[in-house]
């Protein structure tokens, strides 16, 4: 029997890898073009929104945030991480700069960030939030009897929870006003707020992004998507082949 | 010739460069407006009558499905007269607050205003040539805007946030007309 000449060889090769290498990156292919069309409508999904979850925060192995500033009022404790407010280790608002203090007023909490004030129920719960807009940041903020005091660096008011409104207080003895005072969280207390403010920042447009580029798997993911992108670049170049061939 | 088109087109892109940089590093993020100025300009005192709305129930679904996640808040505080009311609503762009000044009047946006704009992009929302795109805004039958908002390019998500916290300003203002209407007729 004669051998089969090499133009007919390299024919039957080409038409072998091509079909096997198209069946095998079938599912891959299925995959990278339905996580591609979630992701190109990811805002609209909410994806961006949506936390991963904390098992998935232990594949990508990366400390914990930590809490930047700390302040207890009642049973509430209020800490900062990553610019979220979380009341209890639930989250509350996006907040910019740190938090200068927390107490606990008539049936409700008030806490201050340098740039705004948020009134929660007694368990946390945000009731409502305001910005005072004034150019010089809040600094502290504390009790003088039922009276809520602020302080910015230049002056004191006084904050009514039930109103909303920022007065400037003449009548604020400084050393007879209770000020809030940051408090130091334990490591559980620590934990919790760090994995709250990981699964905010790892959510599920993240986790889908790193999932569809293979950069999921840190070492070798990259790598087995280059891998199945050159053997789509074969498939394409050897499917034009075969089909200016047959023509 | 070549070579004083290469100059003149290197220039050209170095001088657009620095322009971009320095839009950039001139930090558009700021706070533009004070609520006292805001209600100022809206009912010529800082200090008009107010009240608060509470989200709950069908207000509280109208609320969530309008801005695609459930108010940040339990309840809102809005300023009113006999004719407007006022609402300053905190929503997101991509990752920190945008704060809003929106007014109606008779069912339909008087003026919204970026009172305080907190991210790294998309601070064109503040200007007159996109926040004018509101003006005589109403709702339509499904509730939502009853004109399609122009966007601008690289200031998309802002510019999201600013329509639905206008949509929400138009519920908001629906739903304390009706309550105040309903408690009339009960009288």
């Amino acid at each position: 029997m004669q051998p089969a000449p090499p133009s007919r060889r390299a024919r039957h090769w080409a038409r072998r890898t091509h079909r096997v290498l198209g069946v095998s990156s079938l599912l891959f292919l299925v995959f990278i073009s339905v996580s591609g069309i979630v992701l190109n409508h990811a805002e609209e999904l909410g994806l961006s929104r949506s936390s991963a979850g904390t098992w998935i925060l232990d594949i990508y192995d990366v400390p914990l945030p930590p809490a930047e500033s700390a302040y207890q009022a009642g049973d509430v404790l209020f800490a900062i991480s990553s610019g979220t407010l979380y009341a209890n280790g639930e989250e509350l608002s996006r907040v910019a700069g740190q938090l200068v203090g927390a107490v606990a007023s008539t049936g409700s909490i008030v806490v201050a960030s340098a740039d705004q004030l948020f009134v929660t129920m007694g368990d946390g719960a945000l009731l409502e939030r305001f910005s005072p807009g004034r150019s010089s940041p809040m600094t502290k903020l504390g009790l003088d009897g039922e009276r809520v005091i602020v302080a910015t660096q230049d002056d004191y008011f006084e904050f009514d929870p039930e109103n909303m409104s920022l007065s400037t207080s003449s009548a604020v003895d400084a050393d007879a006003v209770t000020w809030s005072l940051p408090v130091s969280l334990n490591a559980r207390q620590a934990e919790d707020i760090g994995m709250a403010a990981l699964g905010l920042a790892i959510n599920w447009e993240r986790v889908l992004l790193d999932v569809h580029s293979g950069r999921i798997l840190p070492s070798v993911g990259r790598y087995i998507a280059d891998v199945t992108a050159l053997c789509l670049l074969y498939m394409c170049v050897s499917g034009f082949v075969l089909w200016t061939r047959r023509r | 010739m070549p070579g004083r088109i290469l100059k003149t087109a290197i220039f050209s892109l170095v001088a657009a460069l620095l322009v971009s940089v320095t839009a950039i590093a001139a930090g558009e993020i700021g706070r533009y407006q004070t609520r006292a100025e805001f209600l100022m300009e809206s009912f010529g005192t800082d200090e008009p009558s107010n009240a608060v709305i509470w989200f709950d129930g069908e207000l509280r679904s109208a609320a969530t499905s309008v801005m695609g996640h459930p108010p940040a808040t339990l309840r809102m505080r809005y300023w009113y007269d006999d004719t407007k009311t006022a609402w300053i609503i905190d929503e997101i762009g991509k990752e920190q607050p945008i704060t809003f000044g929106i007014v109606v009047e008779n069912d339909k946006i008087l003026a919204l205003r970026v009172m305080n704009f907190r991210e790294s992009r998309g601070w064109e929302i503040r200007y007159p040539f996109f926040t004018q795109q509101f003006s005589q805004i109403r709702l339509n039958e499904s509730g939502s805007l009853n004109r399609r908002i122009d966007s601008i390019s690289g200031a998309t998500l802002s510019v999201n946030a600013a329509t639905k916290s206008a949509n929400l300003a138009l519920i908001l203002d629906e739903h304390t007309r009706r309550a105040t209407s309903t408690a009339i007729s009960s009288r």
